[in-house]
């Protein structure tokens, strides 16, 4: 079987676009759109509201998105929706424990930190 | 078929779709990601759920195959990673791009610190991991 070969850059920024698009037209349409500095009244509480410590924490979490979607080899879409979707074992262990560690971070946000 | 027209009206509609009903189920909203993660509001939970049930029944009709796949050593870790990433930040890892569309600002950095943690996880894995699963090589 042929291998399957990425889809050519202007394809994945027309992706990322269309997703930004998207996202702007549910916003807008919702009422939802307000330009700001800052990630909304739940993460204030929860993360922090000191916007020196907003961009650290943003800053790392993203790191740790990125370098985790990496080495596990997908993310919340790849392995969640795809590959659960087509009941890959790998997928199903890398969801169970990517929504675990989410459960359990979330927690200790929320009543210990 | 899989013609590069063909390949880039796909990605359009499928960024369009993801972006629109993201935003719409409140995925790109931290509070609403707050309140599924500690089981508060399970909506979203269900939600993902749903669409689980919907791409298993779609790729059943359509006989979509499994891809060659095992789990390697930097699944579980990664998982743990990016789970703790995702609760911290609220990006997984498109999320970001929907909550600068929201207004979020901020949200650009994730999108940075995203695009640092990629390229850091390929230089580890050539200089240390050598994982041979191709994670960290796509």
């Amino acid at each position: 079987m042929a291998r399957l070969l990425p889809a050519p850059l202007v394809s994945q920024v027309a992706l990322l676009l269309s997703v930004f698009v998207g996202g702007w037209v549910a916003a807008a349409t919702a009422g939802r759109f307000q330009l700001r500095l800052d990630m909304g009244d739940a993460f204030s509480q929860i993360v922090t509201d000191k916007p020196i410590a907003m961009i650290g924490a943003l800053f790392v979490g993203g790191v740790l998105v990125g370098f985790g979607t990496r080495l596990a080899g997908g993310c919340s879409s790849g392995h969640g929706l795809n590959g659960c979707g087509r009941l890959q074992p790998v997928s199903i262990v890398a969801t169970a424990v990517f929504f675990g560690t989410g459960v359990l971070v979330s927690f200790l946000l929320w009543k210990v930190i | 078929m899989h013609t590069r027209g063909a390949i880039l009206v796909a990605n359009i509609i499928a960024g369009l779709a993801l972006g629109y009903t993201v935003a719409n189920i409140g995925f790109a909203d931290y509070a609403e990601l707050n309140r599924m993660f500690t089981f508060q509001d399970l909506r979203m939970f269900l939600a993902f759920a749903g669409a689980v049930a919907i791409i298993v029944v779609v790729f059943a009709v359509v006989r979509v195959r499994r891809a060659p796949g095992r789990i390697h050593a930097g699944v579980v870790p990664g998982a743990v990673l990016f789970g703790t990433g995702w609760a911290i930040s609220g990006g997984c890892p498109a999320i970001p791009i929907v909550q600068v569309a929201s207004g979020y600002l901020p949200a650009l950095v994730t999108i940075a610190g995203i695009v640092v943690g990629i390229r850091l996880c390929r230089w580890a894995n050539t200089r240390y991991f050598h994982l041979d699963s191709g994670s960290c090589e796509r």
